[in-house]
């Protein structure tokens, strides 16, 4: 960032409409909340909240594909969970719904949701048999707290919100996916947000899941849902998906190995996520064969791809150490595939070496050191390799987790576990002779 | 006991002094006021949590600073879809900062602005309107000098396309 003798055009610009936007702001129109230590009631959640920041920030640095470093802990004691009510859902709370510094109550009965505000006034309205209250949502875009009574599984009610605005309680209903069953969950996270949660419905109530979640915050009156990125959930020990790096590390872990990614891009078609004026991905064919066209914050690079079958492009994972994703090339070639991982690194963007040279890929058999090998992308951007060791055991897996170490791809190895790859599974370690 | 440090700094009296500043600096990053002083409130609410440890005004303020960065990030982040979230970059109509209208000049800026990637507009933001060095950003955001140069250096050119604005005198300049 050079000084010029005058500034460009642009910076001219960009400085006049930064002050612009932000001169449009004034003290007057700032929420006349009160500086933090006045802020009994919600101040709590928002330590809570700074709190489990320094805890995601003590742990987050992990490199591209995954972590091969962290402690290693006894899993968790199996617990049936297949029950779909949200282990939050309480039927009477206390909340400062109003603003006004003094809790108010908040009660399910008969069918109704009641409100009792501490100044003496109140409101209620008709909610569907069976609801439950969750916890107060405070980072939901409201002014004050939003309470939801959210149905019970099967219901065809739309949840209930209630909330405090301009001097009056609002019922209002929630959009109809607001909802729990099968493989759906509502949860209100430690920040307060209003959350729900996708995942597999027919995994094993004992097994890890990767969770789709989805957040909701109040925009022009009304509940709008905001994609909320990957979450993990270990049914067995706690009550909502937290943050995947949050869970106790655990060899071969369902929730981070599964589901399978299977989406891929041919030649010329660039890869779904990365498909932007200033970040795409895609394979291009030359004279001589097949490059990679790489393009990050509106800067392209190529690699060439190794002479072979045509590409196609897998998935790509997100390089913390790198700022920059990876991604897979396949080329498949009768019953195998090759895969190649491209990434920027200290010597520019390149494919990556494999630690030991092993084969990157899917193999049917026959090779030295293992029976068959499949090689996939899962859900939370990570590469992993199992290898069938075993004749009589064909559940039985060897498990690389991939690591980069800059221009090398480096294996995590988790040890065995049966697997079930067809149906992305974890199957239990008794059913294919793991100790 | 007695000590040498300065006193910690009051948390009060840095809310008054800077709460609008950073407020303005999240309104830059996240372009909507509500989220911006969520994001603010939240900044000073970790920093409650550090301020005994924070005994340097000026290391209390960065640390406010690099909050909001981190803060508004995590918020554009929550709100993103899975699918593809483009920031509303019009400020809307229950927007109290409304009341005065944004030259269309400015509107186009700050589109702008609001579609490149997220490092790059903080870059920008705390270069141009922060006013702070490139060691400061770098500290504030956690990443190399070097980086801030090349991350800044990239914005400014995908402003530029983006608005059309290269100097006929760039090339000489370069």
């Amino acid at each position: 960032m050079s000084t010029p003798t005058r500034p460009r055009p642009v910076e001219e610009r960009l400085v006049a409409a930064l002050h612009a936007r932000a001169d449009q702001l004034t003290p007057e129109d700032l929420t006349p909340i009160a500086v933090p230590k006045a802020r009994r009631s919600r101040r709590p959640v928002l330590l809570a909240a700074a709190a489990a920041a320094a805890v995601v920030a003590a742990v987050v640095a992990v490199p591209l594909i995954g972590d091969g470093s962290r402690e290693v802990r006894p899993a968790p004691a199996p617990k049936q969970t297949s029950d779909p009510t949200p282990a939050q859902g309480t039927r009477s709370l206390t909340v400062d719904l109003d603003g006004d510094g003094r809790q108010d109550r908040v009660r399910l009965e008969d069918g109704g949701i009641s409100v009792a505000l501490e100044g003496g006034t109140g409101g209620g309205a008709n909610v569907a048999p069976g609801s439950v209250l969750l916890p107060p949502a405070t980072d939901a875009g409201t002014e004050n707290p939003l309470v939801v009574a959210l149905p019970q599984a099967g219901s065809d009610e739309p949840a209930t919100t209630v909330t405090y605005q301009d001097d009056t309680l609002v019922f209002d209903q929630a959009p109809e996916s607001l909802a729990v069953g099968p493989g759906r969950t509502v949860w209100v996270d430690d920040i307060g947000a209003l959350m729900l949660g996708e995942y597999d419905a027919s995994a094993p109530d004992d097994m890890r899941v990767s969770v789709t979640a989805t957040a909701y915050r109040t925009q022009r009156g009304g509940l709008v849902e905001f994609g909320a990125g990957d979450l993990c959930w270990d049914r067995p020990t706690h009550e909502t998906p937290v943050d995947c790096e949050l869970l106790p590390h655990q060899d071969a872990d369902p929730s981070l190995m599964f589901p399978i990614v299977e989406e891929r891009y041919p030649v010329g078609t660039s890869h779904g996520s990365f498909d932007g004026r200033y970040d795409n991905i895609v394979l291009e064919r030359t004279r001589d064969g097949f490059e990679v066209s790489y393009t990050w914050d509106g800067i392209e690079s190529r690699a060439p791809v190794p002479p072979g079958p045509e590409p196609e492009l897998m998935g790509s994972a997100t390089a913390s150490s790198l700022d920059a994703p990876a991604v897979v090339v396949a080329q498949e070639s009768g019953d195998s595939t090759a895969m190649t991982v491209y990434a920027p690194t200290s010597n520019g963007f390149r494919a990556l070496d494999v630690e030991g040279d092993r084969f990157l890929g899917n193999s049917p058999g026959d090779a030295p050191d293992f029976l068959s090998q499949r090689t996939w992308m899962s859900q939370q951007s990570g590469l992993w390799t199992a290898s069938q060791m075993s004749e009589d055991e064909p559940t039985r897996y060897e498990v690389t987790h991939w690591t980069t170490d800059d221009t090398r791809l480096v294996a995590d190895r988790q040890g065995e576990a049966c697997l079930d790859l067809d149906r992305g599974r974890r199957l239990p370690d008794e059913s294919c002779g793991v100790s | 006991m007695t000590t040498m440090t300065h006193p910690a700094p009051d948390p009060v009296a840095l809310y008054a002094a800077h709460r609008l500043g950073l407020v303005r600096l999240a309104v830059l990053l996240v372009d909507d006021v509500q989220s911006a002083e969520d994001v603010v409130q939240d900044a000073f609410a970790g920093f409650l949590g550090r301020a005994g440890r924070l005994n340097d005004p000026d290391k209390a303020l960065a640390y406010l600073r690099t909050a909001v960065v981190n803060n508004a990030r995590s918020a554009l982040r929550r709100r993103r879809t899975a699918r593809g979230y483009v920031a509303p970059h019009d400020v809307g109509p229950e927007d109290p900062s409304a009341r005065t209208v944004l030259a269309e000049e400015h509107r186009e800026v700050i589109a702008a602005l609001h579609r490149l990637p997220e490092r790059q507009r903080e870059v920008l933001v705390l270069r141009y309107w922060s006013d702070l060095s490139e060691g400061e950003i770098a500290d504030a955001m956690g990443i190399s000098r070097g980086t801030v140069k090349s991350t800044a250096s990239r914005a400014l050119a995908a402003l530029e396309r983006q608005l059309g604005t290269v100097d006929s005198n760039e090339e000489v300049r370069r």
